[in-house]
């Protein structure tokens, strides 16, 4: 747990997770800590996403 | 290495430099508001301020941190740093106030710290925010819930029911086109056609078209009013405000409303009531009452503040609120065909609008941080505020009565009734649709994220818990050598809160019962043993291939008698270490050099702006005194000599468990020492005895200390000769009664009946054969 990166990527391997949503925060945590913006810049990004015109 | 220098000296900056190398970070300067760009020397030009290390460890090699102007939060590296982190990923750096800082911090910081000390820092930064992240995604989903609700009311408002499939909104569609002869639709597309066909129908017949044009204006106006006067409350908070604002310097002071309160509770808690907790110093008088005055002048105005505070959020919501509907408003008739009032009252929305702005943007900041010169009621106070309020009546009257005039034909005014309505329908209907797919799709994210969280926070919280466990008996150890005298103390733990994400608490067994949190019976100084035997710990634990520690000013938390406790545990625990130690405390300094021969010695006898500390060989009291005597200053000598003097024989009386005459200054002189030092040697080792005889000799020398510490006739003074041999005879018993191995010196102990006079290693022994021969 010393190295959070690891832990990430093991959870990815693992299945146990919704892999859009762990590999998004893995990809969230460059070096100095999650990145929330950038996730919640994501979050937007998949609701606009897929629901098309009417 | 050792090094000696008094405060000030520059010795924190020796492990500032370390801390910046090794996380590019200075904590305690951080907190102070120091920011990075203070680390520099102010005449240092750039790439001349730089910390550089080289390490024997081949792997690790040489690695510079030069500081960047440019980038100050990046130094420049050159060297693999990666593998420090590697090598050291616990702190190995400690500061006297690290541990004092810690031990009466809150359960969820201790448990920061001590996380962040073992090498869980990132892992704790990315918990805290993933936190973050999900108190986002609750706000984020809450957010688009009620937008849904506010849609789902306007579709419920227009058509009766609650919208719910597109089945059922075709369906109350076809029901308003069969009544304008337009063929009934099956899907949206084709429901999208008929309205723009009922609009076509509107548009070609102008009065239609001006009824519907009227109509919308009708339901944008009805949104508008009421608007709130706020005059009134602009006009007060200005006053409080400005009466507020008058004396800038009080204000500047509350800020120490929290110091005070945090002052009491540490003076409560030490129960040490004539004595600041911050300075040391001492206070004639009750502490307590002397902070409770200062606060409860500082109250009055924190009253004042927050009452102000208040009425500035309620203002800020206000105009936020009008903000909001002048906005609304303008977009809508923004390029329509205006008639009066309307094309004044549209002016007015303009003209009203930016002032109002201005206000919202300073009323954001918090009081202390608004100009006092800024003038609210000028800005809100104005004619088009004014008609804005006043010309609600007129203005409905006035589209009323077009309404009115263009309804005249029924089925004119069911044709733009249907075509709004149905628009309307549309409208909200599809956005409630779609705001619904993203309800979906962000509750999918967010429980996904949340067991992504929550999986996270317990495996980080069990691998803090394994760290606390692995560490938890060298800290009982490192402990009970602190903490020896105390009978009723023992089995010091770190305890996890396992029903909270984040808390920890020091739990101490006290006459046989578990004390949590440890400080409710543990005096300061035995807290300090609990904080320094956890960082020992924890440097010993989780840094097991980086055998190097700073230590800076450590034992300023210690009883000067509990100190060479601290060397003890140095001694036992960390002999194989590499150990930077600085110290103000020269006699303590004194036994580290006797307890390790074999460090390097450095003394800062100063500091230059230039040039930073000076240095020079760190020298012990014996040296000291040798150079004194060469310089022929048998006075100065003769002092220094009489003061180490003093600090020996207590440390001797001590061990021998001596009896020393009684005073309730708990000061001794030279020759109380002496004299209870020989009577207990002459008791347990007769006269027979080798070094007794050397101790009655020396104790007619003992004069000397009068001598060198008043004023006396010059004639009468000791020579340089005298006190060099009074030195001498001195470390003649000295080195007999001090072991070459543990270095420490005689202690008593009786064990089983028999009496030791010897070495705690039993390698020096005074009851042998040989010193009676």
């Amino acid at each position: 747990m010393k190295d959070p990166i690891k832990w990430f990527e093991k959870a990815i391997n693992s299945g146990k997770y919704k892999e859009e949503v762990i590999a998004e925060i893995k990809s969230c945590i460059p070096e100095d800590g999650f990145e929330v913006d950038k996730f919640m810049d994501w979050v937007s990004k998949q609701l606009e996403k897929e629901l098309g015109e009417d | 290495m050792m090094i000696y220098g008094k405060n000030g000296s520059g010795k924190s900056s020796i492990v500032d430099a370390w801390e910046w190398l090794y996380s590019r970070k200075i904590k305690h300067l951080a907190r102070e508001d120091a920011k990075e760009r203070a680390f520099p020397h102010k005449e240092a030009k750039s790439g001349q301020t730089w910390v550089e290390v080289e390490f024997t460890n081949e792997e690790i090699g040489k690695i510079r941190a030069k500081f960047d102007p440019t980038r100050p939060t990046k130094p420049k590296i050159d060297g693999n740093l990666l593998k420090i982190t590697e090598f050291i990923p616990y702190p190995c750096h400690l500061r006297y106030r690290d541990i004092t800082e810690f031990v009466y911090e809150r359960k969820a910081k201790k448990y920061e710290i001590l996380s962040y000390q073992m090498g869980f820092g990132k892992a704790l930064d990315i918990q805290n925010q993933l936190q973050t992240g999900a108190k986002r995604l609750e706000e984020e989903l809450e957010k688009i819930k009620r937008d849904s609700d506010d849609l789902s009311k306007e579709y419920r408002e227009t058509s009766g029911e609650e919208p719910k499939d597109i089945s059922s909104f075709i369906k109350t569609l076809n029901g308003v086109f069969n009544r304008q002869g337009i063929a009934t639709v099956k899907e949206i597309a084709e429901a999208k056609a008929s309205i723009e066909k009922l609009r076509e129908q509107v548009e070609k017949d102008e009065r239609a078209k001006k009824l519907q044009l009227w109509k919308d204006i009708q339901g944008i106006i009805n949104l508008f009013y009421p608007v709130e006067d706020i005059r009134s409350n602009i006009s007060k908070f200005q006053e409080d405000f400005t009466d507020f604002k008058q004396d800038e310097e009080e204000i500047s002071k509350l800020v120490l409303l929290d110091l005070y309160e945090k002052g009491i509770k540490a003076i409560e808690s030490l129960k040490i009531y004539d004595r600041c907790p911050l300075c040391d110093q001492p206070y004639e008088g009750d502490l307590i009452e002397h902070i409770l005055g200062k606060q409860g002048h500082l109250d009055k105005l924190s009253k004042r503040r927050k009452e102000l505070e208040k009425s500035r959020k309620e203002l800020f919501s206000s105009i936020d609120g009008i903000i909001g509907k002048i906005e609304h408003t303008s977009s809508y008739l923004e390029g329509k065909e205006l008639e009066p009032p309307l094309i004044e009252f549209e002016r007015n929305l303009k003209n009203v609008n930016s002032p109002l702005k201005e206000c919202k943007d300073i009323l954001e900041k918090k009081i202390e941080n608004i100009d006092k010169g800024f003038d609210f009621l000028t800005k809100v106070d104005t004619k088009e505020y004014e008609s804005l309020l006043g010309s609600e009546s007129k203005i409905k009257e006035e589209i009323s009565r077009q309404v009115e005039n263009l309804e005249k034909d029924e089925s004119r005014k069911a044709l733009v009734d249907d075509f709004q309505r149905v628009d309307k329908l549309k409208e909200s209907f599809l956005k409630w649709r779609r705001l619904n797919k993203k309800i979906e799709r962000i509750e999918e994210i967010k429980s996904a994220y949340e067991k992504i969280r929550d999986d996270y926070v317990e495996d980080t919280k069990k691998s803090v818990q394994e760290s606390f466990d692995a560490i938890s008996s060298d800290v009982a150890a490192y402990f009970k050598i602190l903490e020896q005298e105390s009978d009723v103390l023992g089995d010091p733990k770190i305890k996890l809160y396992s029903e909270r994400d984040k808390a920890v608490e020091l739990e101490v067994m006290f006459g046989g019962d578990p004390i949590s949190p440890a400080y409710k019976f543990l005096s300061e100084s035995q807290l300090n043993s609990f904080g320094l035997s956890i960082f020992l710990a924890s440097a010993k634990h989780f840094n097991p291939n980086f055998k190097f520690m700073i230590m800076d000013d450590v034992i300023n938390s210690f009883d000067t008698y509990k100190r060479p406790r601290v060397i003890d545990i140095l001694s036992e625990h960390f002999s194989d270490y590499q150990i930077l130690l600085f110290t103000h405390d020269s006699i303590w300094l004194d036994r580290l050099q006797r307890s390790f021969p074999q460090w390097i010695r450095k003394r800062f006898f100063g500091w230059d702006y230039t040039i930073g500390p000076r240095i020079e060989l760190g020298k012990n009291s014996y040296e000291q005194i040798d150079e004194l005597l060469s310089q022929d200053k048998p006075t100065e000598a003769g002092w220094m000599f009489g003061r180490y003097l003093e600090w020996v024989l207590q440390e001797l009386c001590e061990n021998l468990e001596a009896s020393v005459k009684y005073n309730r200054r708990n000061e001794f002189t030279l020759s109380e020492l002496v004299q209870a030092f020989r009577e207990r040697m002459l008791k347990k080792l007769t006269s027979d005895h080798s070094i007794v005889k050397l101790i009655l000799d020396f104790e007619r020398d003992t004069g000397f200390r009068n001598f060198c510490d008043h004023w006396k006739d010059s004639e009468t003074d000791y020579s340089s000769p005298e006190i060099r041999e009074i030195v001498q005879n001195w470390k003649d018993i000295e080195s007999k009664i001090e072991c070459d191995k543990c270095h420490k010196f005689i202690r008593y102990e009786k064990v089983d009946g028999y009496e030791h006079i010897s070495t705690p290693c039993r390698e020096l022994n005074l009851k042998a054969d040989e010193y009676y021969q």
